[in-house]
């Protein structure tokens, strides 16, 4: 018996765990947002806002695996690539290299975050006990980005639904969470103790 | 087991039954929230049948409902509350439209429905033979202390409150208050109408349940070295809110001699401290330089590159908040550290600091493992420091100390003691090659660091805790490489730096307290931190830290002394803990090789 998406989205399995390394980096400085349009990369309209790019890979299965660009305030940029993407590594060299060669106005940050993957059933009653956002109430489709506090650290979330054949829960919320690495294996331990006393799965 | 017992307080065991739990909750009666009520100047009285305190006086304008007046039916509840509501509406000129009339006046003039059964026991707290019977859990007080207190003459609620501090704790007595109240009438033989509440002040605001239900956190950061110190036998001590080893543990040793064990590594050969736990960040821009001139003390616009320097940080109000060293990258970029607890104020003040002055440069933090790593190596003359070589100089280390230590990096040094390079490893194999370094020399934990801190003269023990260095430089500030913190006047007067006006005044009037040198001189009767120090008679200044050094053989430590005293040196005495008085005497800093000849034998 075949059983509807809804009831299937319900009995997935609530599961925590650390995403695989990805190529990362951050942007400051009054020039940045020029600088990314000029890359060819998108750029979110408004703070706390992201968006994903497919580029030529674009397709229903990759869509939950975009290269990301989160806009973190007025002139301040979070980029993620997708799993085994070069495109952030492809960028102009100049952003990378010597602060003398730094495009003007345009300061790259580094980042090596901790990231993690919140999904399937009971996501939400798991985040109510680490963090005071109400992560229910937010609309997806506004593509929200949330700082905010996780179990006492500084987190990026950025929660989505889950698309296309190969995701195994189709339309269910997954949260992809970020926080500084050295706080990395103590978020992992709390985030993830509270997903085995829900019934969830910490891998 | 769980029981039943009867209104006297006598238990039926017959009826016992075993449950497994894994915690207790326990009821200790109704106590109404009648802050606001006492607050607005509302007098109350004890009604022995609800055992609970109710309203007898109502100031103009102020209405009660609900529990406060004793209502416990749900129905009756909103009864009670319709009539308060009426009569603060008809108080400030309001009739409504809808309950005008005959109904309106019967709800203003209803009678209040009590609740008939006593919904509190009369004194809930039964006695048990083999427990103790706490009364307040914030304060950890049980029904003896109460009594105590009582039996010492702080006999009325007030005088018990202030004697044993219930009700102080983070539920401001909301479930302690009424049940000490009861102890302490029982105590006295009398009823507790007759003893009256305690005062109840501003702010209040009620528990929230689930602040009760949720749960804890504590975070907590780890070095990337974590897993190498744990295979070394790390004691992990909290510093800020990073886990750090304060000594590593061998067979056979107590902490204090781990401690002195790695003490004399650093002494006599090589020790290493990861110090990965520092703030990192960097700045760049063309105004970089400005911005560090405005945020520290010092001068860093004239910084050569390649160069570090020793960076001081106040507030406003000119006390040093933090400090590091700061190197000149690239002439638009400045890479520097801050103190383990304070990287995130740091951090989130200089951006603060920039959206203010608004200056054309940019901070980010570089607390990040594969960039981060470093340590710290204390070389003594003649050991041959191979663990050091292989972490720094045959790496493309980025040295903030100057291979040749030409003393611009000296603030890591003149806190050792010993030849100290801080290196920080500004590539990925930084952690190998710490790894490689570590297995080769004799750690240091934050314990033997704290120490070797103390015995040049610096903020060590309650002076430097958690980053909190509550100094005022150039107030006995310890130093010497805080040469140029002093930039208020003169021709290297700089405009501007946070705090710099606070140190103009407190120059003009002079130092109230400076950190001075001591030695106890009965090491085997040491004081503790806070002790008071007292020079004839008079209260002088007090100890900031104590220990004994094997290196030295004697007892040294830091006191914050009044400047006379100081000046005098000589023979002072410490009022111990049991107030008996402990000889000590002012001495010179730094304790350890004050002429600095170690440090000069290896650099020339």
């Amino acid at each position: 018996m075949t059983m509807p998406a809804a009831t299937t989205a319900l009995t997935a399995t609530l599961e925590f765990r650390s995403r695989t390394p990805r190529h990362r980096f951050g942007l400051k400085g009054p020039s940045a947002a020029q600088w990314l349009l000029a890359q060819g990369l998108p750029v979110p309209a408004a703070p706390n806002t992201w968006v994903g790019d497919d580029g030529a890979e674009a397709g229903a299965e990759r869509q939950n695996d975009t290269l990301l660009v989160a806009r973190l305030g007025s002139s301040e940029f979070f980029l993620e690539d997708r799993e085994g993407g070069v495109a952030l590594r492809n960028l102009d060299p100049g952003i990378t290299g010597s602060p003398a060669n730094y495009p003007a106005g345009v300061y790259p940050v580094l980042r090596q975050d901790a990231a993690f993957l919140l999904s399937g059933e009971g996501s939400l009653d798991v985040l109510a006990q680490v963090c005071n956002v109400d992560f229910g109430a937010l609309a997806l489709e506004s593509n929200p980005v949330i700082m905010t506090l996780m179990v006492g650290v500084a987190v990026l979330v950025i929660p989505r639904v889950e698309h296309g054949p190969r995701q195994f829960n189709p339309g269910a919320r997954q949260f992809k969470i970020w926080c500084d690495p050295t706080f990395g294996a103590y978020l992992a331990e709390s985030v993830g103790t509270v997903v085995v006393e829900s019934g969830g799965k910490h891998a | 087991v769980i029981a039943p017992i009867d209104a006297a307080g006598n238990v039926d065991a017959s009826r016992g039954q075993r449950l497994d739990c894994d915690a207790i909750l326990m009821s200790v009666g109704w106590a109404a929230a009648a802050n606001l009520f006492l607050q607005a100047g509302g007098a109350t009285t004890f009604s022995t049948d609800l055992q609970q305190f109710v309203p007898k006086e109502l100031p103009a304008g102020v209405f009660a409902a609900g529990r406060l007046n004793g209502v416990y039916d749900f129905t009756a509840k909103v009864a009670d509350g319709t009539r308060a509501g009426m009569s603060a509406a008809a108080h400030v000129g309001y009739v409504a439209a809808r309950h005008g009339g005959a109904g309106h006046d019967a709800a203003i003039t209803a009678v209040i429905q009590r609740a008939t059964r006593r919904p509190s026991h009369a004194f809930p707290i039964i006695d048990h033979p083999k427990a103790k019977n706490f009364v307040d859990f914030d304060e950890d007080l049980q029904v003896k202390d109460l009594e105590n207190a009582a039996q010492e003459g702080f006999d009325s609620s007030e005088l018990m409150k202030r004697y044993s501090t219930v009700g102080m704790g983070p539920s401001q007595g909301k479930h302690s208050n009424m049940n000490a109240l009861r102890v302490l009438a029982r105590y006295r033989g009398v009823g507790v109408e007759t003893l009256g509440l305690t005062t109840s002040r501003p702010m209040y605001h009620p528990v929230p349940l689930k602040l009760l239900a949720g749960r804890s956190f504590y975070a907590e950061r780890r070095s990337p070295l974590d897993a190498e110190h744990e295979s070394l036998g790390a004691v992990w001590m909290p510093a800020g809110n990073w886990r750090r080893p304060e000594y590593y543990a061998v067979s056979g040793e107590n902490r204090a001699q781990s401690i002195e064990a790695e003490v004399s590594a650093v002494r006599n050969a090589v020790g290493l401290i990861d110090v990965g736990t520092l703030g990192k960040i960097e700045i760049y821009g063309p105004q970089a330089g400005e911005f560090l001139d405005r945020a520290y003390t010092g001068r860093f616009s004239d910084l050569k590159v390649g160069m570090t320097r020793y960076g001081l940080m106040l507030d406003d109000s000119g006390v040093v908040v933090d400090d590091g060293v700061i190197a000149r990258l690239a002439p638009e970029m400045y890479y520097f550290t801050t103190t383990t607890g304070g990287s995130a104020t740091v951090f989130r003040e200089l951006l603060r600091l920039n959206a203010l002055w608004g200056l054309d440069c940019c901070a980010r933090e570089c607390d990040r493992p594969s960039r981060g790593d470093q340590f710290r190596g204390a070389v003594e003359p003649g050991a041959a420091a191979a663990a050091y070589r292989s972490g720094c100089e045959r790496g493309r280390a980025a040295l903030l100390g100057r291979a040749r230590g030409t003393g611009r990096g000296r603030a890591g040094a003149a806190a050792a003691g010993g030849i100290r390079r801080r290196a920080g490893l500004r590539n990925s194999r930084g952690r190998g090659r710490c790894r490689d370094a570590v297995a080769g020399a004799v750690r240091g934990g934050f314990g033997a660091a704290g120490l070797a801190v103390l015995w040049r003269g610096g903020a060590a023990g309650a002076a430097s805790r958690e980053g909190a260095l509550d100094h005022r430089p150039g107030y006995g500030w310890p130093h010497r490489s805080v040469r140029g913190v002093g930039i208020v006047g003169g021709k290297h007067a700089k405009p501007y730096f946070v705090g710099q006006r606070s140190l103009k005044i407190f120059k003009a009037r002079g130092p109230r307290q400076v950190l001075t040198g001591i030695e106890i001189l009965d090491a085997t009767r040491l004081p503790k931190e806070c002790h008071l120090v007292i020079d004839k008679g008079a209260i002088a200044g007090r100890v900031t830290s104590v220990v004994y050094s094997h290196t030295l053989g004697k007892a040294i430590g830091l006191a914050m002394l009044a400047p006379e005293v100081a000046r005098g040196g000589g023979d002072i005495e410490i009022r111990g803990e049991q107030g008996e008085m402990l000889p000590a005497r002012i001495m010179p800093t730094p304790f350890y090789d004050p002429k600095n000849a170690r440090q000069r034998a290896v650099t020339t």
